[in-house]
């Protein structure tokens, strides 16, 4: 036994350890553990090329022209989901994919040494394998998952298609075969995609015969295309119901539930033929059938890597969905996920604090008149989910912010001393105040008087309510804060905010006001921004370079060139202005850096919410965290995308020369250089309050040279430093 | 790759230029310069034998960035060039004098201000980038008998002292190359107060005909054709 062995053994004890400790309520989410893996360090050029070599070199100049073309367009997107912060490694969620993965390779190791997976932070129901032996698997699939076979079934398919090479087949395929070119628009549509059907049903039975060799059972293969049938669904169907965000006095009109419910309505028999894959019932019936002839005398298994684990999994990817839903905007969603969760985990903070986050950001929409921005028609949605997207629709802003907030005092009541539920409590009433014109006066701090019954009929029959009550029931807002009202902290807040509206409606209109806020407009316009700041770090500088003439528009090594040299400059540039930087990059790092790895990831999920609104962030713990290990708060990004295109007045100046000769020279010059544009922008944000504390950007009519990228960093990071006499 | 490339689109239709810049390149906001401009002699001839020919002038100056999108040089600028002159005195020449013997060269040094602005809304930010310029200047100029054709009058006398004003307008662009170097072309188009560029007076006819109104025309007019228009290149360098 060596040391290694030892120490590898720990590694994964620890792992396992974790995958049952994940306490969503402690902030403890799916984070990537270990050292980097080589795939995220590596640039994508050198892998480009490593590969590149092993092309066969006897194969048609043309078949080897479109392999480097497929290599190169492969390497460069793949890295760029390898480096977008949404991918996890050695996450508890990748480790049991691993272990998965290892039932199915466990007699071949040369294929399984190959393979690396995973996990994508995204919630699609879906896999996909890249040419180079990544197996992404989606959280949303992991989530919808009803056994650990149907998981195995999914890795199976994925294994075939990299066996297979499939992607490159295709790609390969597309650009060589003469009479595809030949064809129609239309004809070539068909037949890119019966070539991709072909793919996957090779994939469906190739994969079975492994999965199957794997001890798997045959039952399971059902699950597996449910999953593919209903993966637009939620991970379960129960019926939402409005009680969810009733309280005592709070209580809906019944016109906002739903009588009749969408039923789910995906069609069996649908038309393929157009689609890259075969219609999932095919598939279930042609799979079926082979089982039945390859399985004859087995009996597989659901679970071998065991049930526990499974659950641990399951439940790890659908408390993890929350977070992607919020950071999507999904926020319909986030609150249908939690309602889910919340049956079978009634206390967890988490899944309150995610319903408590989806109303808080619908309400901010709602009240900017943005609400069609984050939902989708109730019209739209099948199932059981359907009546809570109704009820937020038939909501107005009003009632909407109400609702919110009595969640939010709800929370902060049953978890005292928390300083994110406090604070989202007191920007839903900063927001009935300021947004909505709403008054504690508008409310009754008595409950509702209950009437006596007059109804003639028996309880067990059901009537239609009355038109006086329907009125009644419209006014059910006067009496959704009883409860609270009596709560000082809350008629304090509401002040709070009456003032603050105040002093807002008084700097309004005040001509003072206007005037210093015009004055320190312009000052910025003109003079820039003055942060005032020592350090700035700086997440995922971008420099994309594109050439419209050419047929492969994004010049992926001329751009990955551009950035590795445009971080120098950053670097160079905010040391000769003084200012500490750092370069958070996946690119940049080192494969024991998994901290600056871990911090990046949640970095893009937040950049990704953000919102053209004040508010208070579901990563507001994380960002605190990670200002104070990197000893400030101003986070940047920035980035230049070089654009080259064909110049449309060539023609023109070469009649002008004709006409008049010494402008021959330039005619010809001007013909035969492209007009270029550099787009450069920077924006710093303080990632604790959530404010973007400065904006550049700029449309240069100029090829991307030194001098200019020099000159548009050198400016904004001197706005960074500065910091501007106060009068 | 599609998405990229609405991405791409996406950038340049949805934002507008809202950047605010520390003057100057890189905070440097001085830079010297020399220049040359030339053209052909379009209008106004300097030789007596009417072929066309090149103009050449040479420029000096100091820049200073005020703005993102402005700055202001001082210019000093010289130029000599073939100038018909009619002496004074008839005696001074004989007879048969043929056209060839009425030149003289003229010295011409400017010293005046010019002021640059750049089209900050393509993304130039001084002193780089595309500019338009106007420029005020004092002209002085002197004609001296280089070419020895008058009688009686030493080779290089002064024969004559003009004063005169210059208005230019010029567009360009800038490149800046090693973070110090600033390269630079463009056209400039001048007009001396008082001349007409177009016109000579036409003196061959009337050899008796003196008059230093002639002569004062002659060289303004010369002077004038010599910054009508112009070819602008040269090099500067960032200094502070």
């Amino acid at each position: 036994m060596n040391l290694k062995l030892i120490s590898s053994t720990f590694f994964v004890c620890i792992i396992s350890i974790a995958a049952f400790s994940q306490d969503y309520d402690k902030g403890e989410y799916l984070k990537s553990m270990g050292n980097i893996p080589l795939d995220f360090t590596k640039l994508s050029s050198e892998k480009y090329q490593e590969q590149a070599e092993k092309i066969n070199k006897n194969a048609k100049a043309k078949i080897k022209r479109s392999q480097r073309d497929f290599l190169l367009e492969s390497n460069f997107l793949n890295d760029e989901v390898l480096t977008s912060g949404e991918v996890l490694f050695n996450d508890p969620l990748s480790q049991y994919v691993y272990k998965v993965a290892n039932v199915l390779l466990a007699k071949n190791k040369p294929l399984k040494d190959s393979l690396r997976f995973y996990i994508l932070k995204s919630s699609a129901v879906n896999a996909f394998t890249t040419n180079e032996g990544i197996i992404f698997v989606n959280i949303g699939l992991l989530s919808h998952l009803k056994s650990e076979a149907e998981l195995a079934f999914v890795l199976s398919h994925e294994i075939v298609h990299f066996q297979a090479k499939h992607s490159m087949k295709e790609y390969v395929d597309e650009r060589t075969n003469k009479d595809y070119k030949e064809m129609s628009l239309e004809d070539r549509v068909l037949s890119k995609c019966n070539f991709s059907k072909e793919q996957e049903t090779e994939a469906d039975l190739r994969g079975l015969q492994m999965y199957l060799d794997a001890g798997y059972a045959t039952e399971s293969l059902d699950g597996f295309y449910d999953l593919l049938r209903y993966g637009y669904l939620p991970f379960e169907e129960k019926l939402f119901k409005k009680s969810f965000f009733e309280t005592d006095n709070l209580k809906f009109p019944s016109t906002y539930d739903l009588a009749v419910i969408n039923s789910v309505t995906t069609g069996v028999d649908y038309d393929d033929s157009k689609s890259t894959h075969p219609n999932v019932e095919k598939r279930r019936s042609y799979i079926t059938q082979q089982s039945n002839v390859l399985s004859r005398a087995k009996k597989g298994k659901k679970f071998i890597v065991g049930e526990k684990e499974f659950n641990a999994a399951l439940k790890t990817a659908r408390f993890e969905m929350n977070r992607l839903y919020i950071a999507d905007r999904d926020y319909i969603e986030a609150i249908y996920n939690s309602y889910l969760l919340l049956q079978t985990n009634p206390k967890s903070k988490y899944l309150k604090m995610s319903v408590m986050y989806g109303l808080y950001f619908l309400t901010k929409y709602h009240n900017r008149n943005d609400k069609s921005d984050v939902t989708k028609s109730y019209n739209d949605v099948e199932g059981d989910s359907q009546p809570l997207y109704y009820l937020i629709d038939q909501l107005s802003k009003e009632e909407l912010n109400a609702t919110a907030t009595v969640y939010a005092w709800k929370l902060k009541k049953e978890f005292p001393g928390n300083k994110y539920i406090d604070s989202v409590a007191y920007d839903l009433v900063e927001e009935m105040v300021t947004q909505n014109n709403m008054k504690p006066d508008d409310f009754s701090a008595n409950p509702k008087k209950k009437k006596e019954s007059t109804n003639k009929y028996p309880s067990y029959v059901k009537r239609a309510p009355s038109a006086e009550e329907l009125e009644e029931e419209k006014q059910f807002m006067k009496y959704a804060f009883v409860d609270i009202l009596d709560n000082p902290e809350f008629v304090k807040a509401f002040y709070i905010a009456e003032q603050k509206k105040k002093d807002f409606e008084i700097k309004k209109y005040s001509y003072s006001y206007k005037k210093q806020q015009k004055a320190k407009q312009a000052i910025i316009e003109k003079k820039g921004y003055a942060m005032g700041a020592d350090k700035v770090v700086f997440v995922s500088p971008d420099f994309k370079k594109v050439d419209l003439r050419k047929k492969m528009a994004l010049r992926f090594m001329a751009s990955e060139q551009a950035l590795l040299n445009f971080n120098k400059r950053i670097i160079k540039t905010t040391s000769s202005v003084g200012i500490q930087s750092e370069i958070l990059e996946p690119k940049a790092f080192n494969s024991p850096d998994i901290q600056k790895f871990n911090d990046y990831a949640v970095l893009c999920d937040w950049f990704q919410e953000s919102h053209d609104f004040p508010y208070f962030s579901m990563f507001q713990p994380e960002m605190e965290q990670i200002a104070t290990r990197y000893g400030t708060k101003n986070f940047c990004k920035i980035g230049t995308v070089s654009l080259k295109e064909k110049k449309d007045d060539a023609a023109a100046f070469i009649l002008a020369s004709i006409v008049y000769f010494p402008l021959l020279p330039y005619a010809i010059y001007n013909a035969a250089t492209p007009r270029y544009y550099t787009y450069y922008y920077c924006y710093v944000y303080d990632i604790v309050s959530g404010k973007m504390m400065l904006k550049n950007q700029n449309l240069i009519h100029l090829k991307d040279q030194s001098y200019v990228l020099n000159s548009n960093i050198y400016s904004s990071v001197q706005q960074m430093k500065y910091k501007r006499k106060q009068k | 790759m599609r998405a990229i490339y609405y991405l791409v689109i996406f950038y340049f239709l949805a934002f507008v230029n809202a950047q605010a810049q520390v003057p100057g390149y890189m905070g440097k906001r001085w830079y010297a310069y020399g220049n040359v401009q030339t053209f052909f002699n379009l209008t106004n001839n300097n030789q007596w034998n009417q072929k066309p020919g090149v103009n050449l002038k040479y420029r000096a100056g100091l820049d200073y960035v005020l703005t993102k999108g402005s700055s202001l040089a001082a210019e000093y600028e010289y130029l000599q060039s073939a100038v018909r002159y009619e002496p004074e005195s008839a005696a001074s020449v004989s007879s048969n004098t043929s056209d060839k013997e009425f030149s003289a060269m003229v010295r011409s040094m400017t010293l005046g201000l010019t002021f640059s602005w750049y089209n900050t809304g393509k993304g130039s930010i001084a002193p780089y980038g595309f500019y338009q310029q106007v420029g005020l200047k004092y002209l002085l100029c002197a004609v001296t008998n280089e070419f020895g054709t008058m009688n009686r009058i030493r080779p290089g006398f002064t024969l004559d002292n003009f004063q005169s004003a210059v208005i230019t307008y010029g567009i360009g662009r800038r490149w800046i190359y090693f973070d110090r170097l600033v390269f630079h072309a463009g056209f400039e188009f001048g007009y001396v107060i008082g001349a007409n560029p177009l016109g000579m007076v036409n003196i061959s006819g009337s050899r008796s005909y003196l008059n230093s109104d002639v002569n004062f025309s002659n060289t303004i007019n010369r002077l004038s054709a010599l910054y009508l228009v112009n070819f602008n290149i040269g090099l500067g360098f960032i200094l502070f």
